[in-house]
């Protein structure tokens, strides 16, 4: 039941790797806002990549300039590329789309169990967190965040009934890349309600 | 063919025969009301032979014109009569045209002639029919023998005249209707009976038994709009369809002997019978009881496990067998039951190749070390030699029978493949029953919160919970709920569930 190579004992902190297919919009906005959100001496490393990224790429602007406005939006940011290496070191690997999770499990077969929807992840957390978490699992969020891939499985029956962040059923956040800003507004509010979710469930 | 089966079969063709039924009736009712009305008016002529007055005279003469009466009917319709009329009355046509229309008669042995017309207007019939009579009597004067006195033996007078008829004669329009709806009977159930006759599908539980001794432990109704990505035991746990499902399991665990792990390969003879849905509620269900279940997916042609799961399906069981990973690596769980579950993993260009190697064979026996219940979903039986191959590492088959898609005759085809020294076949699921009541004892079920209390019998007439007014003691007190369930353990498990409209799933989300 050992999830990640850092699974070793507790306050060790957690690292998440965000993967999207460009590593410009989808994975980078998640990654700043989780930072931006989740408590500063939470020990939780997020990191973002791409399966076919646009490598050595800035942020797209339109998804830079909204996460601006969620006051998440510092620092320099250059896009990479995912590798079996990054996905391995990963205690948890949440991507935007089913297609990008199949390319990361493609890679790296050991982290199937480790890799997630970003949006399917958060409801999961979330009723994890409602049915509370087990005595054996710290109260510190990487504690709980490095639990989640065992703990998870157990709600997917529920997952199954439930209304997803973003709304719908779709499981699947939109790539905004090179589309009207009101697509790049709804990727945007789907991937903050995720992990909002995420960031309370792990509180 | 039993009384049974022909009701059923009249039940099941309804439809056709309602349709033939109309269509014959409104054809039959048309026809008959654009049939052009006919009117037919009647003469009565009278003939009497005038020879002698002595009572044997009389009655030679009587006689006489009786066996002269056809000759007198057949003159009736000769130019010779017909002419006549239709030169005087101006009648279209020839004289032979108008004898079609004209009938003379002398009916039972009598001397009296009746000439009938038939016409559209009932006027011109009756004023033919007497023209007729007229010149019937002026032609048999001149043909009939002469007397000594030069005078017509044969006296005719007209007695009756024709009358103008009020009623048309042709169409009936009841007459036509009730044929035309008695045709449209008769094709009906001709119709449903070939329908019958051809249908080689399956459709019930009976033409299985028919062909094979492996019994049937499950039987799964059809869910009219409902899709196949049924996961009854997760979406409605409390429903009808989960309860079969249950039922199913129940059956599964008679056939472990003892505290044996078992291996189950769940398969079918062509594709979307239902089989990986069969298998995945078969291992949720065991695993829902305590069982270690693990579901593999080892269709490597078309995997749905991992889709329908919700699951990442590029790692799994081909990933494996390539060697890449081992089992514990990419197994994952699904449920509150602890369910593991190995996707089919990216599919493979050679699966039988895959699935007949030693690793295989390894990683079947590791399963079953570590599992009550191994659960393996294989492609289907016709098509590939997947299932055949699979077939020789587990310990029985479960064959799920589309009654509604499989010809009987691709089931017994898939029985002869089945029919091999390596493959044990424990027993045959049929799914999408239209008519689940042919399953013994469906009936009697109902969900565990609805069983009957103890001392009541199970009716077909028990009205809903919600209907029901409160169970009252003896002295009239109203009972607490609590006794409904303080009684002897409900039947749901150990009888086969019918599904009743609010039973059915809640669609996934």
């Amino acid at each position: 039941m050992t999830a990640g190579p850092s699974a070793a004992g507790r306050g060790a902190g957690a690292e998440v790797l965000v993967v999207c297919t460009g590593n410009v919009c989808r994975s980078p906005a998640a990654e700043r806002l989780l930072r931006h959100r989740l408590p500063a001496e939470s020990g939780i490393r997020v990191s973002s990549a791409g399966t076919r990224a646009l490598v050595g790429r800035p942020m797209d602007p339109p998804m830079a300039a909204l996460v601006g406005q969620a006051g998440a939006g510092s620092g320099e940011f250059t896009a990479r590329a995912m590798s079996p290496v990054l996905v391995r070191d990963a205690d948890l690997v949440l991507v935007m789309m089913r297609a990008q999770r199949s390319v990361v499990v493609a890679a790296e077969p050991r982290a199937v169990r480790r890799t997630f929807l970003l949006t399917e992840l958060a409801v999961l957390a979330d009723l994890v967190a409602a049915a509370g978490w087990p005595v054996d699992v710290g109260a510190d969020p990487a504690d709980r965040l490095r639990a989640l891939p065992a703990l998870a499985p157990a709600h997917r029956a529920a997952l199954q009934r439930t209304e997803l962040p973003g709304g719908g059923a779709d499981p699947d956040v939109v790539d905004p890349f090179g589309r009207p800003a009101e697509v790049y507004e709804r990727s945007m509010a789907t991937i903050s309600a995720a992990v909002d979710l995420l960031v309370a469930a792990l509180a | 063919m039993e009384l049974r089966r022909f009701l059923t079969l009249l039940r099941h063709h309804l439809v056709g025969i309602v349709i033939s039924l109309v269509v014959c009736g409104v054809a039959a009712f048309a026809l008959s009301s654009s049939t052009t009305p006919t009117y037919r008016s009647t003469a009565a002529l009278f003939v009497s032979l005038q020879n002698g007055d002595s009572a044997s005279d009389l009655a030679q003469g009587a006689n006489y014109t009786r066996d002269q009466m056809a000759s007198y009917a057949t003159l009736a319709t000769t130019p010779a009569v017909l002419q006549p009329v239709v030169d005087e009355l101006a009648l279209p046509g020839t004289a032979r045209d108008l004898a079609h229309r004209v009938t003379a008669v002398a009916p039972n042995d009598t001397v009296v002639l009746e000439v009938s017309v038939a016409d559209p207007s009932p006027e011109a019939a009756a004023r033919i029919a007497d023209a007729i009579a007229e010149q019937l009597i002026v032609v048999l004067g001149d043909v009939a023998p002469r007397g000594e006195s030069g005078d017509a033996t044969v006296r005719v007078s007209e007695v009756t005249p024709a009358e103008v008829p009020r009623f048309q004669t042709s169409p009936n329009t009841k007459t036509d209707l009730a044929v035309g709806l008695l045709l449209g009977l008769v094709v009906g159930v001709l119709y449903a009976v070939l329908r019958e006759t051809l249908d080689t599908r399956v459709r019930d539980v009976s033409r299985v038994e028919a062909v094979t001794d492996a019994p049937v432990l499950g039987a799964v109704p059809r869910l009219p709009g409902e899709s196949g990505h049924l996961l009854a035991l997760a979406d409605d746990p409390r429903g009808g369809l989960a309860e079969v499902f249950r039922q199913l399991s129940t059956n599964v665990e008679f056939l472990r002997v003892g505290d044996a792990p078992v291996s189950l390969l769940v398969t079918s003879s062509l594709p979307g019978e239902g089989k990986s849905t069969v298998a995945a509620n078969l291992a949720l269900a065991l695993a829902e009881v305590g069982h270690r279940v693990v579901l593999v997916d080892a269709d490597l042609r078309r995997p749905s496990v991992a889709q329908r799961l919700g699951l990442e399906g590029e790692a799994g069981l081909s990933t494996v067998l390539l060697g890449r990973v081992e089992y514990e690596d990419v197994r994952q769980e699904w449920g509150g039951s602890g369910l593991h579950v190995l996707t089919a993993g990216a599919i493979p260009p050679n699966p039988v190749q895959l699935l007949s190697s030693s690793r295989m064979a390894d990683l079947m026996s590791t399963l079953e070390s570590r599992y009550d219940v191994v659960v393996v979903d294989s492609a289907p039986v016709l098509p590939v030699t997947d299932a055949l191959v699979l077939s020789r590492h587990a310990t029985g088959t479960l064959l799920v029978v589309n009654s509604r898609a499989l010809r009987r005759a691709q089931l017994t085809e898939t029985l002869r493949r089945l029919d091999h020294p390596g493959t044990r076949l424990l027993g045959v699921v049929v799914n999408q029953l239209s008519d689940c009541s042919a399953v013994h004892g469906y009936d009697a079920y109902r969900a565990a919160d609805q069983a009957p209390a103890p001392g009541r019998r199970s009716t077909w007439w028990r009205v809903p919970g919600w209907v029901r007014s409160p169970r009252r003691s003896a002295d009239g007190t109203p009972v607490a709920p609590a006794s409904e369930t303080s009684g002897p353990a409900p039947t749901g498990r150990t009888t086969t569930g019918a599904m009743s409209p609010a039973d059915r799933g809640a669609p996934v989300r």
